[in-house]
């Protein structure tokens, strides 16, 4: 056992210093290039010029920070609902959360056009929580897994007619809001938006920790999970919520940034092995290390502006996902 | 019905007038079913399908919890054990199908653990339970290797090492022969009867029921036709009538004991001058199954 402890206690130490320098690093660039030096001295009290002590304090570090937790939530969602579906297909907008949020977007600047910004993520969550509840309303009255799937699916076609029609029949202006709002981005990070993500997560991140076990066991069927004492039902309805609360406030806060919780769970099974502890630590690491280096290209990429994060995600998660499927057709032979 | 034909000393799992039909349905699946099964005997459940086995286990296993009736394992009522209690006393191996999760055989077979495990013991313990299932399962050697890469038989037998580490008093298993070839049902089978506790089994084979078994349930149409020893249980006349196929049983000898071998002469295409049953009958049969 004391073996076992060293070699995770390695890892999670490997994979900290791993994050620490991604975060070093991914800080450094933006519009303005900031030195290691720069960094180093305003991390000590002493900052160059007040420029640049306000784009690292005001805008880098919290953009970087979110991006970490945003990839890890991400992740780790995506991989809790691979597992309590069962389903390799399951991420974190299964349940038409980014529908549902957009479409709370799209209701609050119609119906409120003076509404302040600020006010949007709320919007947001609202309206993805009431997809989320939807959702699990229509899985909960026909009682079974691959139900929750296609609830998932049609609420998010019903979430995304409203909000088309809304925006056919409403104010050309926002529809712009929209449309930037659903490729995601994290341009609007902040300290304020940390204090109510972060503490989310590592509880969150605790608790399935804690259960890492039962959901080992419910990676096999059901009645087996039931018979080793589970309270299948309970367990699997407390995993969905937990999900769909942290999905929906990442969602409100950045859009929707799609993939990363469907391709990061599938790449650190592939790495690191399929128990839920190591997916679910390799998950939190990867996805949010992946995010910070997705950041830094979509501020680099094109020059002068800021590509939206959800593309870029998008664009690599649809080649990986293809190769999934060319790897999937192969073993089935 | 005839009850057991034989009173055992200690029964390990009974129930008395258990009825359940599900939500919806025209018929009970189970009715009226009074089961004694004596306790340290390989017990198997056969029947045609759609007889309720499935069923029954799933109600003695605590997974269908709406029946009418009473179950009891070893004497206490089957609803007044806590989960964890029921998980330490009985152990489920359900069909043999894909396992989806990338496991290892020893992360499989440690998942058994957890019915005896506090919630705040975060990794599995080193004890001998593990080792020592892997052992009788004789698996060893696989400890390390994906549960993807094993044969359907290694698969079969790493996931009751994983049953046994709960250290169950009975072990339940449906159709664990499923998908296996002739070698390896005979191996599973084998391993079953040495491991000296309580199993139970549906199985489709009569003639590996009746060469393994110590006990038999006979089941039809939701109700149990007979339950015994094999060779009392399985005779021409009644397996005929149940399965709706002509049969006949020769008793034979098998390591010093009398075991009932079982053949079946349908007639779908030539006639057979041997057929015990008149074809009336078989027609009869058939056309009843298709009422179920």
């Amino acid at each position: 056992m004391n073996n076992r402890v060293v070699k995770l206690a390695l890892i999670v130490t490997f994979l900290i210093v791993i994050s620490s320098l991604s975060f070093i690093f991914s800080i450094q660039w933006g519009a303005v290039k900031l030195s290691f030096s720069e960094i180093l001295n305003c991390f000590g009290g002493h900052c160059g010029s007040a420029i640049n002590e306000s784009i690292l304090w005001q805008v880098r570090i919290p953009r970087a920070l979110m991006g970490f937790c945003v990839g890890a939530g991400l992740a780790c969602c995506g991989a809790v609902l691979q597992i309590a579906t069962r389903n390799p297909l399951a991420d974190p907008y299964l349940f038409g959360i980014v529908a549902g949020a957009g479409l709370g977007v799209v209701a609050a600047t119609l119906f409120f056009p003076h509404i302040p910004l600020q006010l949007v993520p709320f919007a947001a969550f609202a309206g993805a929580i009431s997809a989320v509840l939807l959702v699990i309303a229509l899985a909960r009255y026909f009682f079974r897994v691959e139900m929750i799937l296609l609830a998932g699916v049609a609420i998010a076609f019903m979430f995304g007619a409203i909000t088309q029609l809304l925006l056919y029949i409403g104010e050309p202006f926002a529809s712009n809001r929209i449309i930037f709002w659903l490729m995601g981005s994290l341009s609007s990070a902040n300290f304020s938006q940390l204090a109510v993500i972060l503490p989310l997560l590592f509880s969150a991140l605790i608790i399935v920790l804690l259960s890492h076990r039962h959901l080992d066991a419910l990676m096999l069927d059901d009645d087996t999970a039931q018979t080793l004492g589970i309270n299948v039902a309970l367990f699997r309805m407390g995993l969905l919520l937990g999900s769909a609360l942290i999905t929906a406030v990442i969602v409100a806060f950045c859009g929707g940034i799609g993939f990363v919780g469907l391709m990061l769970p599938h790449i650190v099974r592939f790495l690191i092995g399929g128990t839920s502890a190591r997916l679910l630590i390799g998950c939190f690491f990867f996805g949010g290390i992946f995010l910070m280096w997705v950041d830094v290209l979509a501020r680099q990429i094109l020059p002068g502006q800021e590509v939206p994060i959800g593309i870029i995600t998008s664009a690599t998660g649809s080649v990986f996902f293809i190769g999934l499927m060319l790897q999937s057709k192969r073993k089935l032979g | 019905m005839k009850p057991a034909s034989e009173q055992s000393p200690s029964t390990i799992i009974s129930s008395r007038a258990l009825f359940w039909t599900p939500s919806g349905a025209p018929v009970a699946v189970l009715n009226d079913i009074n089961l004694h099964i004596p306790a340290n005997t390989v017990t198997a459940i056969v029947g045609p399908n759609g007889a309720g086995k499935t069923s029954l286990l799933k109600c003695i296993l605590g997974l269908q919890t709406q029946y009418r009736g009473a179950i009891q394992i070893k004497g206490r009522d089957l609803k007044q054990f806590t989960r964890k209690a029921l998980a330490q006393t009985l152990a489920y191996v359900s069909q043999l199908g894909d396992v989806m999760a990338n496991l290892t055989v020893i992360e499989l077979v440690q998942m058994g653990q957890l019915p005896h495990s506090h919630w705040y013991e975060l990794l599995h313990r080193k004890d001998d339970s593990v080792e020592q299932a892997l052992s009788v399962m004789g698996i060893t050697q696989l400890v390390n290797q994906s549960i993807s890469s094993l044969s359907g038989g290694e698969l079969q037998r790493a996931l009751i090492a994983r049953a046994l580490v709960q250290k169950p008093s009975v072990l339940i298993l449906d159709e664990p022969t499923n998908h296996l070839d002739v070698y390896y049902q005979h191996q599973i089978l084998h391993l079953l009867k040495g491991l000296g506790i309580s199993v139970i089994l549906t199985v489709h084979d009569l003639n590996l029921a009746a060469q393994y078994c110590d006990y038999v349930v006979l089941m039809h149409q939701g109700k149990i036709k007979q339950q015994g020893v094999p060779q009392t249980v399985f005779t021409g006349e009644t397996l005929s009538e149940v399965f709706g196929l002509p049969c006949t049983v020769a008793l034979v000898e098998h390591k010093q004991r009398v075991v009932p071998s079982i053949s079946f002469h349908p007639e779908f295409e030539s006639t057979s001058t041997k057929i015990g049953a008149p074809p009336q009958r078989y027609t009869q049969a058939v056309s009843f199954e298709e009422d179920d």
